[in-house]
């Protein structure tokens, strides 16, 4: 099984580099890459899922903006069902109606698609760097997401 | 496994938040168009030497990365006082062409598209690329991947990389084009002209056929008499990568033609309390708050804008579709927004056709691809159209090429007073006293902003696919009347 580890987001917007830097992170600790292919993926949703094509499994880390949660904390996010929740983006067409899509052209896109979110604050302005509070934690999150899914 | 509501997801395209207010008699009193834009790239980029920026401005947005890319790579020539030799232009203008090709297609068939081909007051759940799939056929589908896969390809092989590429340095190109590579985007540019044929006969069949539709872009609250931006050729032709910038009046006559070096002699800046973004303007003309007409500072930066500045396309087929299109909403200029859709197609020709022909020009295998900078660097401006209007950089550097100043306007800043307008004038236009506030009138006050394709915040965007645009209608009081989020 071919398998895509995704770290989505931009490495110049500080915390929102969170995604490609734990997928980096869990990449280099995995004793066995065959089958893997690390992809750091900023661009638009519709992008990701032209950059699935091929791939049976996709493990997607991504940054979330929730004020309530402590910096760092990682969620398995379940994709909307309904093309009626998040159909559109300004640009593209949204990551659920772009996997739809592909789906129903008979795309190779991934059957299975773990989706994870870690939590961060909205990153005040660009850098090439995670806050520090961040940065003390990717190794426990790049940990948990690898426990899972590459046990 | 647990469900949760996403609100928000990665803060990483700008939130876009209209907030209409309703007078006593449920009529509109105001309308206001909000983003809170990740800002401060301009200082993140001061301390850095200028050559790092053609690779840097791509991190600024994941939608237009090569747009950034081009401005950046012609910014960094006029600081090192440097001319690319006629290949590194080509491949520049080749590259840029087939971004546009692939850019203009998923805004058309993904956005765009919804609106006319399912119905602007269909439900939520089917008004997606689905939905136009749906009609227009699984074939439109296939066509619509295929076509991307082959843009991003010729991307990546003068580019060095499909989504933010890298080859486009001071002086001109990192690397020629091989004869081998030449023949595989030969073959994808004649792809992307049959494809654009086919994208005009959706146009044709399924818009420009459906009476209510037409009645959409010509009676619809969608009209604003402003003024139109747009880089033209030695011909006043369209031009993507290179040339003068040319702004019509309202009526269409030139108003001023400028070198991109001169923007700041023609644009200035107007501060609103209630947003971080600025209103750019037209200097000699004046801000007159958010009105159209002759006398009002505003321009557009758009498909539309940049065809009524132009006059004429430079290749055959988008130049008939050009007349048609005039000929068909009533003569030059159009000043109907929704007709913006209509333009993007027809850009969306002019670029597969100039692919074709730069793909056939024998200087494009040329190994002469570059010029190296010998000047002490100082200060220079880049300006390409990117797809959702101009883009100006402009760079200030010491004489090592660090950066003391940068600033840019990007495409979508352009726009910021005309999209305020728009959604003005369609919710002032939509909501009346005793009007329902349905999905339906919502989306329509949408349409207005979409139509512009605009990219706030300048990043790449977030999982799983929220839209970051809310609207809410408030009354007298400040309770909620009615709201439309994506989540």
């Amino acid at each position: 099984m071919k398998t895509a580890l995704v770290g989505f987001g931009n490495p110049c917007h500080g915390d929102d580099g969170i995604g490609p830097a734990a997928a980096r992170r869990i990449y280099d600790s995995l004793p066995h890459r065959e089958n893997i292919d690390l992809l750091e993926l900023a661009t638009s949703d519709f992008g990701v899922m032209e950059a699935l094509i091929g791939y049976q499994r996709a493990v997607i880390i991504d940054a979330l903006v929730d004020e309530e949660a402590e910096v760092g904390t990682v969620r398995r996010i379940e994709l909307p069902e309904s093309l009626a929740d998040g159909h559109l983006s300004p640009h593209t067409a949204g990551f659920s109606a772009a996997m739809a899509l592909a789906r129903k052209l008979g795309l190779a896109v991934p059957e299975e698609i773990a989706l994870y979110g870690v939590v961060i604050r909205e990153p005040p302005c660009f850098s090439e760097r995670l806050s520090p509070e961040l940065e003390a934690k990717v190794a426990e999150i790049a940990e948990s997401i690898r426990g899972a899914e590459f046990p | 496994m647990k469900k949760i509501v996403i609100d928000p997801i990665t803060r990483l395209e700008g939130h876009g938040k209209i907030t209409i207010f309703l007078n006593d008699e449920g009529e509109v009193a105001n309308c206001y168009f909000q983003v809170p834009e990740l800002r401060g790239f301009e200082q993140f980029s001061v301390g850095r030497p200028v050559e790092e920026m053609p690779r840097i401005t791509t991190r600024i947005c994941g939608v237009c990365p090569e747009a950034h890319h081009m401005a950046s790579a012609k910014a960094c020539d006029a600081v090192y006082h440097v001319e690319p030799p006629p290949a590194a232009k080509k491949l520049r203008e080749l590259l840029y062409s087939c971004f546009f090709v692939g850019d203009h297609t998923l805004h058309f068939y993904a956005l765009g598209g919804p609106d006319f081909v399912v119905g602007p007051d269909a439900p939520a759940a089917e008004r997606n690329i689905l939905g136009v799939i749906g009609k227009v056929g699984l074939e439109a589908g296939k066509k619509v991947i295929e076509l991307r896969k082959r843009a991003q390809h010729a991307v990546s092989l003068i580019g060095g990389k499909a989504i933010h590429p890298v080859t486009s340095i001071p002086g001109g190109q990192a690397k020629p084009l091989t004869a081998e590579e030449r023949d595989q985007i030969l073959e994808h540019t004649g792809y992307f002209v049959e494809f654009a044929k086919f994208t005009l006969g959706v146009v044709e069949n399924v818009v420009l056929k459906n009476p209510a539709y037409v009645d959409l872009i010509l009676n619809g609250p969608y009209t604003q008499r402003i003024y139109s931006m747009g880089t033209v050729d030695a011909n006043n032709c369209v031009n993507f990568y290179d040339g003068l910038v040319r702004v019509t009046d309202p009526e269409g006559k030139e108003f001023v033609k400028f070198h991109p070096k001169d923007y700041l002699n023609v644009l200035a800046e107007h501060v609103e309390p209630w947003t971080y973004l600025k209103f750019p303007f037209l200097k000699r003309v004046g801000w007159k708050g958010f009105v159209d007409g002759k006398d009002s500072g505003l321009y557009r930066a758009t498909p539309l804008s940049r065809l009524n500045a132009a006059d004429g396309m430079a290749t055959p087929l988008a130049q008939a579709e050009y007349e048609r299109m005039y000929a068909t909403l009533g003569g030059k200029p159009v000043h109907y927004t929704l007709a913006t859709h209509w333009a993007r197609v027809i850009e969306l020709m002019y670029a597969a056709e100039r692919a074709s022909e730069l793909v056939r020009d024998e200087e494009i295998l040329s190994p002469k691809v570059r010029t190296i900078p010998t000047a002490t660097p100082t200060e220079g401006v880049g300006c390409v159209e990117a797809p959702r209007g101009t883009l100006y950089h402009h760079y200030w550097t010491d004489a090592q090429g660090i950066l003391k100043r940068v600033n840019l306007i990007v495409g979508t800043t352009n726009n910021h007073a005309p999209i305020s307008l728009a959604i003005r004038q369609a919710a002032f236009g939509l909501i009346r006293r005793g009007t329902e506030i349905t999905d339906g009138v919502l989306n329509r006050i949408e349409m207005a902003f979409r139509a512009f394709d605009p990219c706030f915040g300048c990043a790449t965007h977030s999982l799983p696919g929220k839209m970051p645009l809310e609207v809410e209608v408030r009354d007298p009081d400040g309770t909620l009347v009615a709201s439309r989020k994506r989540v």
